[in-house]
């Protein structure tokens, strides 16, 4: 079964994935004759073949009318190893075939669509990419003794005074300046 | 990459394009600024901050919004420049000074600009300045300034502009960030290099006399050339001439200097085009040395940085004054107790010494609940050592800083009064 915008289609089909695992145009040959990749995340593309049944034409119009809006996106949930994946993408090209038949017995068949996620599945942050090339984290190459470092989405440096004491909520934000006296606050 | 305006972080940005430069020279003087397409509906008046910020919030400019344009109905395109800009608007009266002291004129020049936007480095506060400003804009009298004091200005990578004097250490650029690959280029080589020097004493003029006027007060102008001339063209010295003959702050006392840098960079006529990766490492005005083939390294300053982003950056610099050298392989190797925890291979020139700043190391392993993340900092801030060798490893010794599982606060080690208390919902530091 699979699902587009919340409708859900258990029909027989067939369904083909594919992982791209995309980098960035700041990907090159190096100096030292390595390849310097620069990957941004894995987008997912899912090629689905419909099989929909003879007589249920109504079904049928419905969703080729769907698939052919000319919408940014759609909400896809579709199977993913033992599970599913939700996916917001891209319908760039619906196609199928109009047969003649005998009897009357004509009628479109066979949709056939590709969903190019917009988003990647999996990704990669800047601090992996950055540490397995064992940089330096920029901010931190002007650390003195007593700096402290909040994380929040990413190091930010936090000023904060000998002799006092400092509180952080769940989030680890930083929810109070210094106070003197620790022992008779109440968090 | 992101950018704040009024509080908001865009993250949804495209066409971001940003090329910041740095003048050694400091016969220009590049405002720098980006422009973007931003999505958003919203309308931004221009005149507000714009903060540029990588994924890790490293901020790599704050800039002025002076340009907003709706696109279409999802996109605003903005553009953004540093506080130079506004220099251009401001015009100065002409002052004739004496020994004025370096600082009070930079005030001057930012007067209305906000100390949060402009600053500059303990090198500069022992320079003075002795000569006329003519009428001129405050860019302009900048621009004299960097040119005559040997100075430059950074308008990138830190929430203000910092005038800041050249900088003489050297910064290795790691074999492994740079691209296949560099390129030389040659400019037709400069024969001589010529300033003019000026004084000014106050008095009536005469009528073969130059003069200039400060409000009531008559200044008599005297004027003198000199020249260095190129060694390797001396017998077609004007064939080439680089002449700055209108900064009337070139004097007596500092044409050695002006004449100094400027042969040493007009007579220098090679330029290197590279593209390296560049997390904000390597910084217009920089002096840096960068590999350019196996065994051949070249040194120079850093003059434009012009960026390309995925999740790393890249950037295609332009080197000037180069020096070429033939290069050895440095190899250092990052130890903690017998763990090596990476490596970096740098080509430097051979038989030079060298003092490369030891990073602090972000090593994270694992994911979800076996997410650990360990900052590991030097024992010494700089590996130190001698090009002896055709390839010479250096090991240098690290210790754990704090390691820390998921989020929370980092305290660097070093800190060692500094306690961390944990418990469900907080998290406490205590300093001292």
């Amino acid at each position: 079964m699979w699902s587009i915008d919340g409708s859900n289609w258990d029909v027989p089909c067939t369904i083909e994935r594919e992982a791209e695992v995309t980098a960035s145009e700041v990907s090159g040959m190096l100096l030292n004759k390595q390849y310097f990749n620069d990957v941004i995340g894995t987008f997912m593309r899912y090629t689905i073949s419909l099989a929909i049944p003879i007589g249920k034409e109504s079904d049928y119009k419905y969703i080729y009318e769907l698939l052919t809006q000319p919408v940014d996106a759609h909400a896809f949930v579709f199977p993913y190893n033992d599970g599913y994946i939700n996916l917001t993408g891209r319908v760039e090209v619906v196609s199928d075939k109009y047969y003649l038949g005998v009897n009357n017995a004509n009628g479109w068949r066979g949709i056939k669509f590709t969903v190019i996620a917009n988003h990647p599945s999996k990704e990669q942050n800047l601090s992996d990419a950055i540490s397995r090339g064992i940089t330096p984290m920029p901010i931190m190459q002007h650390v003195d003794d007593g700096e402290v470092y909040v994380y929040d989405g990413g190091w930010e440096e936090a000023e904060l005074e000998t002799g006092k004491t400092y509180l952080f909520n769940s989030n680890y934000e930083f929810v109070e300046a210094a106070f003197e006296d620790a022992d008779n606050k109440e968090y | 990459m992101k950018i704040r305006i009024n509080g908001i972080t865009y993250t949804q940005i495209k066409n971001l394009s940003f090329a910041p430069e740095a003048d050694i020279i400091g016969l220009e003087l590049p405002i720098n600024g980006f422009t973007a397409d931003i999505i958003t509906d919203a309308e931004i008046d221009p005149g507000v901050n714009v903060f540029l910020y990588d994924d890790l919030n490293n901020l790599w400019a704050k800039y002025k919004l002076i340009d907003s344009v709706r696109k279409d109905p999802e996109t605003l395109s903005i553009t953004a420049e540093s506080v130079l800009r506004r220099l251009d608007r401001r015009t100065m009266n002409p002052v004739v000074y004496e020994d004025k002291p370096l600082n009070q004129i930079l005030a001057l020049i930012f007067r209305g600009i906000s100390s949060n936007d402009w600053t500059t480095t303990e090198a500069i506060n022992d320079k003075y300045i002795t000569g006329y400003f003519p009428k001129q804009t405050a860019r302009e009298r900048l621009q004299w300034i960097c040119f005559t004091c040997g100075l430059f200005v950074r308008s990138f990578f830190y929430d203000r502009v910092v005038i800041k004097s050249i900088d003489s250490t050297v910064s290795a650029v790691p074999i492994e960030k740079v691209f296949w690959r560099p390129s030389l280029g040659y400019k037709d080589p400069v024969t001589k290099v010529q300033a003019t020097i000026y004084s000014y004493v106050e008095g009536e003029p005469q009528n073969t006399d130059k003069w200039v006027q400060v409000g009531n007060t008559y200044y008599i102008q005297t004027s003198q050339e000199m020249s260095l001339i190129n060694p390797e063209y001396s017998d077609n010295e004007d064939d080439n001439v680089v002449s700055v003959d209108d900064v009337t702050i070139v004097n007596p006392d500092n044409i050695s200097d002006v004449l100094s840098r400027m042969a040493t960079y007009y007579f220098n006529r090679v330029e290197v085009d590279a593209e390296i990766v560049n997390n904000r490492e390597f910084v217009p005005g920089d002096k840096i040395a960068l590999p350019i083939t196996d065994e051949d390294v070249a040194t120079g300053y850093l003059k434009s940085t012009d960026f390309t982003f995925g999740l790393q950056a890249k950037s295609r610099i332009k080197l000037q004054q180069i020096l070429m050298s033939k290069a050895s392989q440095l190899k250092i190797v990052y130890m903690y107790v017998n763990k090596k925890l990476g490596s970096q291979i740098y080509m430097l020139p051979r038989g030079t010494n060298y003092q490369i700043q030891n990073p602090y190391l972000d090593i994270t392993k694992g994911s979800g609940k076996n997410y650990k993340r360990y900052i590991y900092f030097p024992l010494q801030q700089y590996a130190t050592g001698t090009m002896s060798a055709a390839k010479v490893t250096d090991e240098e010794d690290y210790d754990r800083a704090l390691c820390h599982t998921g989020k929370g606060i980092l305290i660097i080690w070093s800190v060692d009064e500094a306690t961390l208390t944990t418990s469900s919902d907080k998290r406490i530091v205590e300093v001292g």
